[in-house]
């Protein structure tokens, strides 16, 4: 419940009372070890945190297991997490999970992917790397940033890098173009680069600059979208291997049934989504694409 | 005053219970040591969500994810926890736990601004931390994040440490704000008794006024009864004895009024225990009339006390009033005993005259005689009118001109005036005729007498002032009128010279007539519109003119008058008139002249014989009691003002005589006495009517005929 309230406190909310419960902070009392769930920065930033909290409240009420949300890390450390089980669940880039299935003995399985429900991803698992500058720079193209500092989140991103990469090698701006690369961990705080002026131009995930510009960030409203990457497989929402099917089973029906709930039909509408499909890995070939193009340029990083 | 010192009170008091309540209100809010306990457990929290950061971190390097997600899970709490205590400083809320209790922002404005800075930098160690977190491997393997997060630690410990004291300092400070609040509210709250105490008195003391001055408005109600002063007197001071019985036994009261001694003496003080009795001085501009003597049963309170003064002045107002009253009424009954005795004095010498004249007309004389004779009987006449314009204007200016209510027909009034005014318009060779509306009553309410001096006024004036032509008189029913009451209008119009536009306006003014010539040429005192105006207007009515010069003119009145009768009845009662003049209805009829006057008894005896009557005379009351002991008679004509018994006593005498026989003699006072007051002091002796002399032949002859019509039915 505390969570829950500071949830809605942290979307807008600023009238009601704060509560401070103590008690909350101990350790729930669980017959059986939780199901850690993991979100990353690829696809939720810091401030939306309590919608995912909320996520898993339900799904502990659905699936009857007790459920814990994890955030803060890196894409890797998360790989690295599922890879060993240490988290079960997690919401990460697709460009990882392209990655981990290409290892002999892939460490996780798609479970569901999100269906958006801005009118701009018309229904479908997609999503788009927004390329932004300051709302009062005189950048109209990409070509008018040669020589700029250039913001991203993660070497592990897909569109905070893998398509923004494979962009500029087909342009041919790869060589020499960009002035200077500097890694800021998110999409929200590569965001804040740019509005701050720490950055000229950053590739940001769309769904996370549109959460921003909803909650009224006042970073997002800095900021201005010169040209949109994509659209390119959603954030999946994958289960690590060593997961049990029976908490595998549980999770994805309580996820791919959310829509059919009042309760899950109000996170998702506070998520901005419209509902959890099944999807296969296919999904995520125009990433492998965008992948193979760097690699058959040998330009694996940004800065060449 | 009282109202004034009333609304101060309620205003110091509302002040002292806002303040007393901003006292509770602090008292209440005072969480300042909780909130410095709060900060310094804000500074605990950072610390421990840093420690376990560093743990996360130092774990996630070693790839220890079980110790890596435990120690994340132990930094999310913290960093919660300090963000709820953050909130809790800055904006106040509910803190729940063991207990339940509200917690107040940070008082001091200082301590706000420390934790304001304080926040900046929790949440650039937060940032840094999710970074360092997020870092990539090369990034985390330099090792260069453990002094950059110590350096934003320290930063925030100073900012909170100096929050911490700054709510400290306020805290010492707001202590002894508070210790001086107390005895500031204790100081207020005893200053509210006092005036809740002040209010109260004030409460009774004004109680007490009211009903003093209840008593003082009964008092004057007393005082203002039409009584006669001593008894308003004796109820008065009898109120004020039963409102005061518990402190003023009795109350004696000695005064002049006019010359009059007033003595009082209210309660009863035997066998009560009581003080010394005081004296109150009745006085009235600045003389002493009077004295208020007051025995208590206790010593007087000053209200009380007060409260006699003020009834004393009261009284002694009254006694002024009334004094003033009594003198007025003694100069007006002068002034009216004047103006009767003038009207009776001159009018019996006349009625002599103009009688006599009378009389003489009907002997044998010669053109000569007949002419010099007419020459009198007109200046008496002339004469007569004049003093009759006089006596009624005087009266009207004096406000003691009183309106009789007759009932009357308006056309028969018409028609009379017409029958008395046809003779002087045909001797000019003027025609007079009527205009009577169907829509008239058949009999209204009003005073018939003046109504008909009103139209015989105008009447006489077209007369007066047509040369040739006609004088048409109209009368008719106006539309207008409310409940049972009619507008009658009468207009008389005429053929004559008329009256020029600038001399309209002041035509009813007294003593004006249209030209001073006119006097000289058509005679006058130019009294009688200006009689005809306060006439109409004592009705409640209206009067005006048009007249155009040389065309003639038309003079109207508007009269309310109550509608007794609607339309006529199919029998009506034969109505005496001068054409019975000749008949031989009155012989024989038995009359007893009671008339003291020599000369008025000549022609009253003439006049009497000429209608057939047979007369008796008794020169006084006394001997017509005699008489009427001895005799009986149709009729009695009784003067009122005799020697040895006069009119009134005697009638007085006979009604109560006549209660042990049961007969009822019909007396008819005849008296030069032309007032109102005359009238009834008649009607309340006993007597049937009234006639005014001079007598006139008509006059006489309808008296008679309608009361011994009247005689012969109760005899039948």
């Amino acid at each position: 419940m505390l969570v829950l309230l500071a949830g809605c406190h942290r979307h807008g909310s600023e009238s009601g009372a704060i509560v401070y419960t103590p008690d909350q902070f101990a350790a729930p009392e669980a017959t059986e070890p939780p199901i850690r769930i993991a979100v990353t920065a690829a696809f939720i930033s810091e401030a939306g945190v309590g919608v995912y909290d909320k996520l898993a409240r339900y799904l502990e009420v659905r699936t009857g297991y007790p459920c814990k949300l994890v955030s803060g890390f890196s894409y890797r450390t998360v790989d690295k997490m599922l890879a060993a089980g240490a988290i079960e669940v997690a919401c990460v880039c697709g460009l990882p999970y392209v990655l981990s299935q290409e290892l002999p003995n892939p460490p996780t399985r798609l479970m569901a992917v999100p269906i958006p429900a801005d009118p701009r991803y018309r229904g479908r698992p997609v999503y788009y790397s927004d390329i932004i500058v300051r709302a009062d720079s005189p950048y109209r193209r990409i070509e008018d940033l040669k020589g700029r500092v250039w913001a991203y989140n993660d070497e592990l991103s897909n569109s905070g890098y893998n398509l923004p990469r494979a962009f500029l090698i087909r342009k041919g701006l790869h060589k020499g173009f960009l002035g200077k690369v500097i890694r800021t961990g998110s999409h929200e705080e590569s965001i804040r680069a740019v509005a701050t002026g720490e950055a000229d131009v950053s590739a940001v995930d769309s769904l996370v600059l549109d959460y921003e510009r909803w909650r009224g960030s006042e970073y997002a409203r800095k900021v201005r979208v010169i040209h949109s990457l994509g659209p390119s497989g959603i954030v999946p929402v994958v289960a690590s291997r060593k997961m049990s099917p029976e908490r595998f089973r549980a999770v994805q029906r309580a996820l791919l049934e959310m829509h059919t709930t009042p309760e899950g039909k109000a996170i998702l509408r506070e998520a901005g989504l419209l509902r959890f499909t099944s999807a296969e890995d296919m999904l995520y070939d125009d990433i492998r694409d965008a992948l193979n193009t760097a690699r058959r340029a040998g330009c694996m990083g940004l800065q060449l | 005053m009282k109202q004034r010192f009333s609304g101060v009170n309620r205003i110091i008091a509302l002040a002292a219970i806002v303040l007393a309540g901003f006292v509770c209100w602090q008292t209440l809010t005072y969480e300042t040591p909780r909130q410095t306990e709060l900060l310094q457990a804000l500074q605990t929290n950072v610390r421990a969500y840093e420690y376990h950061t560093l743990e996360t971190l130092s774990a996630l390097l070693l790839e220890d994810w079980t110790a890596c997600l435990q120690a994340k899970d132990e930094a999310d709490a913290h960093a919660e926890h300090v963000e709820q205590l953050f909130a809790l400083l800055q904006r106040g809320g509910w803190v729940k736990g063991s207990i339940t209790e509200p917690v107040a922002p940070l008082k001091s404005a200082e301590a706000q601004k420390r934790l304001k800075d304080a926040y900046a930098a929790w949440l650039e160690i937060k940032r840094f931390a999710v970074r360092t977190l997020r870092a990539d491997t090369q990034t985390l393997s330099s090792n260069t994040f453990l002094h950059e997060l110590s350096l934003l630690e320290q930063k925030l410990s100073r900012l909170l440490s100096q929050a911490v004291q700054a709510e400290s300092a306020f805290a010492t400070r707001q202590n002894q704000r508070f210790i001086w609040l107390s005895w500031a509210s204790l100081g207020l709250l005893a200053l509210v008794a006092l005036l809740l105490q002040n209010t109260l008195r004030m409460h009774r003391q004004s109680e007490a006024m009211r009903l003093a001055a209840e008593r003082r408005l009964t008092i004057s109600q007393l005082l203002s009864q039409l009584k006669p002063l001593q008894e308003r007197l004796n109820n008065a001071l009898a109120y004020l004895c039963r409102a005061h019985q518990t402190s003023i036994a009795s109350i004696s009261l000695s005064a002049e009024c006019a010359d009059e001694p007033l003595t009082l003496r209210v309660g009863d003080d035997t066998g009560v225990a009581h003080t010394e009795g005081e004296e109150f001085l009745i006085r009235v501009q600045a003389q002493s009339v009077g004295v208020l003597r007051v025995r208590f049963v206790k010593s007087p309170t000053p209200e009380l006390r007060e409260e006699i003064e003020a009834i004393v002045s009261m009284i002694g107002l009254v006694v002024l009033q009334e004094s003033a009253q009594r003198q007025a009424h003694k100069l007006a009954q002068a002034k009216s005993e004047f103006l009767a005795k003038m009207s009776h004095e001159i009018r019996t010498p006349l009625n002599g005259v103009i009688a006599t004249a009378d009389l003489m007309a009907a002997t044998q004389l010669n053109d000569e005689q007949h002419e010099l004779l007419d020459t009198l009987r007109l200046s008496a006449k002339t004469l007569l009118g004049i003093i009759n314009d006089i006596l009624d204007f005087s009266k009207i200016e004096a406000g003691r001109m009183v309106l009789e209510t007759l009932p009357f027909t308006p056309t028969v009034l018409v028609e009379e005036v017409v029958s008395i005014m046809a003779p002087a318009a045909h001797s000019k060779g003027l025609t007079v005729r009527t205009e009577l509306s169907s829509s008239l009553p058949h009999s209204v309410a009003g005073d018939p007498l003046r109504l008909r001096q009103i139209l015989l006024n105008f009447v006489g004036n077209a007369i007066k002032f047509t040369a040739c032509g006609e004088v048409v008189i109209r009368a008719m029913r106006l539309k207008k009128g409310e409940g049972q009451s009619a507008w009658l209008r009468f207009e008389v119009q005429d053929t004559g010279v008329g009256i020029p536009p600038e001399k309209q306006a002041g035509i009813f003014d007294a003593f004006t007539q249209a030209d001073s010539s006119v006097t000289r040429q058509y005679g006058g005192t130019g009294l009688g519109l200006a009689i005809c105006k306060r006439l109409v207007e004592l009705m409640g009515g209206q009067i005006g003119v048009y007249s155009q010069p040389g065309q003639g003119s038309c003079f109207w009145f508007e009269v309310p008058l109550p509608v007794i009768q609607e339309n006529a009845p199919e029998e009506t009662t034969a109505q005496p008139s001068g054409s019975a003049l000749n008949s031989h209805e009155l012989d024989g009829v038995r009359v007893l002249l009671v008339e003291d006057n020599p000369v008025n008894q000549k022609v009253a005896i003439r006049m009497l014989q000429k209608l057939g009557c047979v007369v008796e005379l008794a020169e006084n009351g006394q001997q017509a009691l005699e008489k009427l002991e001895r005799a009986s008679y149709d009729i009695v004509l009784m003067d009122m003002q005799m020697p040895v018994m006069d009119g009134l006593t005697a009638t007085r005498l006979l009604r109560q005589r006549e209660q042990q026989t049961g007969h009822h003699q019909v007396v008819i006072a005849l008296t030069a006495n032309a007032m109102q007051t005359d009238r009834e002091l008649c009607l309340d002796a006993g007597m049937d009517d009234y006639l005014s002399k001079p007598l006139t032949l008509d006059a006489l002859q309808v008296m008679l005929l309608r009361w011994v019509a009247q005689h012969k039915q109760r005899a039948a």
